[in-house]
């Protein structure tokens, strides 16, 4: 632990921007890690300097541990933030840094290797008596094994890659004639997004609240908790909308959540930012999973408790960062995230790609929008879908909501095709606004995703005549080159 | 980007507008939506879902993951003939409805484009 003056980045898109931003206003120079693809994006354009790392596909840049180290070393920056996602969770980055003698803003290895290891985590979380649902994390792997353990359980069974988490390496068996191609299809993706086969299984609860506990620990050994978020807005277990607080659980079911918390993070000497993801059905709560970094929702804490957890973050790695007192962090007003994803909503969510052509944020009180691209940046296949979000903060949950909504109605953007239609029917959805909604809410009220436009028929009339009006189009179509094009054509 | 004041039944009315790659869009009263002119639309919707159960068409770009059929087979409907993985999700491509594999037209691990014909079927007794 010792100063930082120079960080550097192993991310991309939005979150590099958040991580960024803390830099320029700690007064640390930030050093971009990116990949070919990510030339033409705002975090490319805001760093103080950019390392190509490799390739666009993921394996070949992001994911890679040596191409990751080796432009940190070349970079000559002190420390290393890994954002979340990609080697965020991964303990043998981690210690690839260490043995290189490069800080990581997060856990110790060993802490990552124990929580990030699901299997492992719900052994200490059993060993600290902390309830989790029930399930089979064996080592034998065999499909037979699998097999008659997921009967064992009992159906719904879920088959999640033992290094897995953001949605992916996760598959639902609803009966035993699914159970093969589940478990099938959760080993490639585990092995294709983490390097890793292994899964396990567990009952899935089928009417599950999805809450989740922030809690940061300083180099002291203190560890706080920075209060819930609700999560339980997710399609395929992706989140796509988050609040802070909770506004539906329980003064003991929180107690009891947030005790756990900080009881884990104590009992593996956790250091930094983490966050500990409950389920919580007929007002008891079942550990989930521990994610040793930052969340993608960490906004929604942020607005609500006036706390900026990234400046927390580095300026714990320099041992400059004084630990928040449990007493004082009293949540205020009610926060709303949504994630907006390059996707067609009106065709399950298919993704979309393409060049930005034009896009306009509705700033205001109480609106912040995190974004990774800008008009003339190009939306590649080679990446998660999610481009921005937009978090809301107002005195109370009606008015988040309405806010939010209001914020929603007037972002413009043009070129790729996003999830906003379909988050405004969330929004507007009667379970979502008295706060009954559970993690089937998506697969309950819109299984085939967004439900088609009322006034569809008004808005084509309307595309026809604005094709009329507006002339020939003088570029090229889909041709339409970058207003940075000329920073980086002679890379 | 383009503002635009239209007279829509009677009402004047201001639309945001750009016109990219044969596409309108536009932005309207708190929506944005994409257009496709009717002049433009012959070319098939894009992105848009195949009606032919004969073929099985990438629904957008991506790598393929696995084929689970080999020519010849029947399939049954709602059975995955293939996988395909972009944006770091994975998506089954279905049968529509019982036939039988005539020919593949790619291989596991390859990238596809748009609307690329990845497997096409035949009626069964074809």
């Amino acid at each position: 632990m010792s100063d930082i003056k120079s960080l550097a980045i192993a991310n991309r898109g939005e979150v590099a921007v958040r991580i960024i931003r803390a830099c320029q206003e700690l007064g640390v120079e930030s050093v971009l890690l990116h990949s070919k693809a990510d030339i033409n994006t705002r975090a490319y354009r805001m760093s103080d300097r950019q390392i190509c790392i490799g390739d666009s596909a993921v394996g070949e840049s992001y994911l890679s541990i040596e191409k990751n180290v080796d432009g940190v070393l070349a970079s000559g920056a002190d420390a290393v933030h890994p954002g979340f996602g990609f080697l965020s969770e991964n303990a043998n980055f981690a210690q690839a840094l260490k043995d290189n003698n490069i800080q990581f803003v997060g856990p110790s290895p060993e802490a990552i290797r124990k929580m990030g290891d699901k299997i492992e985590a719900k052994k200490i979380i059993e060993a600290a008596n902390i309830p989790t649902v029930p399930g089979y994390n064996g080592d034998d792997q065999s499909l037979a094994t699998l097999k008659k353990e997921a009967e064992k359980i009992g159906f719904p069974v879920i088959v999640k890659a033992a290094a897995g988490g953001g949605g992916r390496g996760m598959k639902v068996i609803q009966k035993a004639s699914e159970a093969e191609e589940m478990i099938d299809a959760a080993k490639r993706e585990g092995l294709s997004a983490f390097g890793s086969e292994q899964v396990f299984l567990e009952k899935y609860l089928d009417k599950a609240k999805h809450i989740e506990v922030q809690i940061f620990g300083d180099l002291s050994g203190n560890v706080v908790h920075l209060f819930e978020r609700e999560c339980s807005v997710q399609r395929r277990h992706q989140k796509i909308v988050e609040e802070a607080v909770s506004g539906s659980i329980s003064t003991d079911i929180r107690q009891g959540m947030t005790e756990a918390a900080v009881k884990l993070a104590k009992a593996v000497n956790y250091v930094g930012a983490g966050t500990v993801e409950f389920l919580v059905q007929d007002d008891a709560f079942y550990f989930l999973e521990m994610n040793t970094r930052l969340q993608v929702e960490h906004p929604v804490t942020e607005l609500v408790l006036g706390v900026d957890l990234v400046k927390a973050q580095i300026l714990n790695q320099m041992n400059r960062f004084s630990c928040w007192n449990q007493d004082l962090l009293v949540p205020r007003g009610h926060s709303i995230e949504c994630r907006l994803y390059a996707e067609d909503p009106f065709s399950q969510g298919i993704p979309s790609t393409g060049l930005i052509g034009f896009q306009q944020w509705p700033d205001g009180p109480g609106r912040r929008f995190d974004f990774g691209y800008e008009a003339g940046d190009e939306v590649t296949p080679f990446y998660d879908s999610m481009m921005a979000k937009v978090i809301v903060w107002d005195e109370t949950r009606p008015r988040a909501i309405k806010k939010m909504l209001k914020t929603l109605d007037d972002i413009v953007l043009f070129g790729v095709k996003s999830n906003i239609p379909f988050l405004k029917q969330i929004l507007q959805h009667p379970e979502f606004v008295d706060g009954s909604f559970n993690t089937q809410f998506i697969n309950q009220h819109f299984a085939q995703g967004a439900h088609p436009l009322e006034n569809q028929e008004e808005l084509e009339k309307i595309g026809e005549l604005c094709f009329d009006s507006l002339g020939e189009v003088t570029q090229v179509a889909g041709a339409q080159p970058s207003p940075f094009s000329r920073k980086w054509s002679n890379v | 980007m383009k503002k635009l004041n239209l007279t829509i039944d009677g009402e004047e009315v201001e639309v945001l507008a750009q016109k990219m790659a044969g596409k309108v869009w536009l932005h309207y009263k708190g929506q944005t939506f994409a257009y496709t002119p009717k002049q433009n639309q012959k070319q098939g919707p894009a992105g848009g879902a195949n009606q032919d159960p004969s073929q099985i068409v990438a629904p957008m770009p991506g790598k393929i993951i696995k084929i689970f059929v080999a020519e010849g087979d029947s399939v049954a409907e709602g059975e995955t003939v293939v996988a395909m993985e972009a944006m770091k999700m994975e998506y089954n491509l279905k049968a529509m409805q019982n036939m039988k594999v005539k020919s593949i037209k790619c291989s596991e691990g390859a990238q596809v484009g748009l609307s690329d014909l990845l497997v096409e079927l035949e009626e069964e007794d074809a």
